[in-house]
């Protein structure tokens, strides 16, 4: 039986190293991230992990299936399911416009620049995507 | 360059020992100023630099310790898989309809508890 998602597993270790190395080639080549980015993401971290629902690995609540998966983060409810698309879009196009500035501060052959644009990413929302 | 007269509030001590050492040194207190302005400037300018450098030696330094982030990926793997479980940020899952902010479970919404939508679906099928 695979290790549970949330523990900490040899799997686990290994599907994120392998995404934050990927990561770091994107960044460096300057690749826009996107909505799509985060959900290869997590299905990447989540290869050969037990979700708690299959349905959850690369998908966004409010998708087909999860309608009525909603979310709390220490008691407050996150965007209701059937907005989390629309709320997708803003954070894209911040998103991207921030990364935008930053690639501007930073010359393309400055590898420090590879590090932010993987950790700032790819962080515990990378992991739980679809709790999100 | 022509000097330009500037307003500056000096410390009323400050003041009168200048005004002491103009008298014993009989120079006026503008030469007096300018010189210890231009003092202070020169050894402050040297110690900012000093600090810059040793900054920026720090951040090279830095970089070149982990220039390829192995160091940096490996300890953000192993904070994520060893504390992950415990992230107070971390979402938990609730199934419902949000209406105003508050979780409505769907037996309120289709007026049947899910034991009562199961019954009838079994009968149904019956």
């Amino acid at each position: 039986m695979p290790p549970d998602w949330d523990a900490d597993s040899p799997e686990l270790r290994r599907n994120l190293a392998e995404l934050l190395e990927s990561i770091k080639q994107d960044a460096r080549q300057r690749k826009q991230p996107t909505v799509e980015t985060a959900r290869r993401w997590q299905s990447e971290i989540m290869r050969n992990l037990q979700a708690d629902d299959p349905k959850y690995v690369g998908a966004f609540r409010g998708e087909a299936g999860l309608e009525t998966v909603q979310v709390q983060v220490n008691g407050i409810f996150g965007v209701a399911a059937p907005e989390v698309a629309d709320a997708l879009g803003e954070f894209e196009q911040r998103l991207q416009a921030a990364v935008a500035y930053l690639d501007n501060l930073v010359p393309t052959a400055d590898t420090s620049r590879g590090a932010g644009g993987g950790c700032i990413g790819c962080g515990r929302g990378g992991h739980s995507a679809s709790r999100d | 360059m022509p000097r330009k007269p500037t307003t500056v509030r000096i410390d009323p001590l400050a003041q009168a020992a200048l005004e002491n050492l103009s008298r014993v040194l009989k120079r006026p207190m503008n030469q007096l100023v300018n010189e210890a302005v231009k003092d202070y400037v020169g050894r402050r300018s040297r110690e900012v630099e000093h600090d810059l450098e040793a900054t920026l030696t720090n951040l090279r330094a830095y970089r070149q310790r982990d220039p390829n982030f192995k160091g940096a990926i490996a300890a953000f793997v192993d904070a994520e898989a060893r504390l992950g479980k415990e992230d107070p940020a971390e979402g938990k899952v609730v199934i419902g309809k949000l209406v105003n902010g508050q979780l409505v479970e769907e037996r309120t919404i289709e007026g049947a508890s899910p034991l009562q939508t199961e019954i009838r679906r079994l009968l149904n099928a019956s």
